[in-house]
């Protein structure tokens, strides 16, 4: 519990810090203030690819070890990357208005292939929610986790195959084609969204347990609890 | 006997009980064809513009299409079937193999009926080394074949497994599509297509790995 509290705060604290740098670092030359969503779009793909990581790792996990942790942790990674996904589609096509001409371009790979790679998350989170024993949830998800992380490398990749509008890496092994103060920006940003996600995982790991738990105790608990509501409707 | 072997009679049993059935043959094919003709109607594009989309609008059906075959009726069992499996000692990896192999035959089928429906009415303008497409599209059989079965296995006996199915399937065959459809756009501009083949490949090899790998897991 501390360590969640620890999170949180942090991350609360690392995002105001992220707000601020964003708001104060200097105009592009060219996309002049528009650039600042830069800060926040690249930061939700990069948790997008983390979370969908983490899915990945305790899938596999789960697969050697069979430990219930491993499953609810890939099981939480994937919920936070498909919120996380939808905001860099989101903010990118906020991005892609002013820069691009219009929100969405059925010519950049890495919008359309990030859009399925969302779908297929999606039918991950909804075959888990279509199977009610436990064990058989957590091995199947496990091996659809493991295949989805195929969509992860096809979208980074997708600018190299297919055309694309979306600019190449602004962070190279041969040098950095960015502003001193952009940067640091860019890379507190960066940090700050790691941190909220960190926070996120283990706030929704712990919430999965409780309701196990909860429901493990008390079976038809949910049923009676939302029977007052169902009667207002 | 053997892995493979045991392949070897899944998929000749699974292609006697479609052939039986007779989904493929009377329900898919016709239903791709028709939206082959439909797509033309609802969207009244000129004749040229229909011709330079038509292999997209190929590669579309039978990603589509190709869905409804992987994961036809002759390919799913029941309680029944499973226990009997069980009882012979089947590889569950035979089973993701066969089941593979026989939806790849059919995909390869479909492929071959649904080509010259396209040339007929898209008149695409065929690339001039178009064995190579041959080869593109069995490898896209290959890989939606297996990404079918495995989806089959994964959504078997769950709640809504019927829309389930295709929204994985159809998302998982995603770098599948763009391979084709690269590979096409590339022999028509006469550029190589050893990446997108590469990408087919990559997609067979890590689903075979996968499916066989987690046959036994899947088999509950």
């Amino acid at each position: 519990m501390k360590t969640q509290r620890t999170l949180s705060w942090t991350a609360g604290v690392a995002m105001l810090a992220g707000l601020y740098f964003a708001a104060t670092a200097p105009p592009d030359v060219i996309q002049g203030e528009f650039v600042r969503i830069f800060y926040v779009h690249v930061s939700t793909a990069w948790v997008a690819f983390a979370a969908f990581g983490v899915t990945l790792v305790g899938s596999l996990l789960w697969l050697i070890t069979k430990r219930p942790v491993a499953d609810r942790t890939a099981a939480a990674a994937a919920e936070i990357g498909v919120f996380f996904t939808a905001l860099a589609i989101l903010t990118g096509m906020i991005w892609g208005e002013p820069v691009w001409g219009t929100p969405w371009n059925w010519g950049d790979a890495r919008l359309v292939s990030t859009a399925v790679m969302f779908f297929v998350y999606v039918g991950y989170l909804a075959l888990r929610r279509s199977i009610p024993d436990l064990t058989s949830r957590a091995n199947r998800s496990a091996v659809l986790g493991t295949m989805a992380f195929l969509m992860v490398p096809a979208v980074y990749f997708s600018v190299n195959l297919w055309r694309t509008l979306h600019q190449g890496p602004t962070i190279r092994p041969d040098g950095v084609t960015m502003d001193p103060e952009m940067l640091r920006a860019f890379l507190f940003n960066l940090a700050a969204f790691s941190i909220l996600f960190a926070a996120m995982l283990v706030s929704r790991v712990r919430l999965q347990f409780a309701i196990e738990d909860a429901e493990s105790a008390s079976p038809g608990r949910a049923a009676t609890l939302s029977q007052p509501d169902l009667e207002m409707l | 006997m053997n892995l493979f072997y045991q392949a070897k009679i899944i998929a000749r049993t699974d292609l006697r009980t479609e052939g039986r059935s007779g989904e493929i043959l009377w329900i898919v094919l016709p239903y791709g064809a028709l939206a082959l003709f439909l797509i033309p109607i609802a969207t009244s594009l000129p004749a040229a513009l229909l011709r330079e989309i038509g292999f997209g609008m190929y590669w579309v059906v039978v990603l589509l299409f190709g869905m409804f075959i992987t994961l036809r009726q002759s390919a799913q069992s029941t309680q029944s079937q499973k226990d009997l499996f069980r009882l012979t000692l089947l590889d569950p990896a035979a089973l993701f193999l066969g089941r593979s192999l026989a939806s790849t035959t059919l995909l390869v089928g479909f492929q071959a009926v649904m080509a010259p429906v396209t040339l007929a009415f898209f008149n695409p303008a065929v690339p001039e080394n178009w064995g190579l497409l041959v080869l593109v599209g069995t490898l896209l059989a290959v890989a939606m074949g297996m990404t079918g079965t495995l989806v089959g296995l994964l959504v078997s006996g769950t709640r809504s497994s019927t829309a389930l199915a295709p929204l994985l399937a159809a998302g998982l065959a995603f770098p599948s599509l763009v391979a084709a459809s690269l590979a096409t756009i590339k022999l028509g501009t006469g550029q190589s297509i050893v990446n997108p083949i590469a990408l087919l490949v990559l997609v067979v090899l890590v689903t075979t790995v996968i499916g066989v790998t987690s046959a036994s897991l899947l088999e509950d």
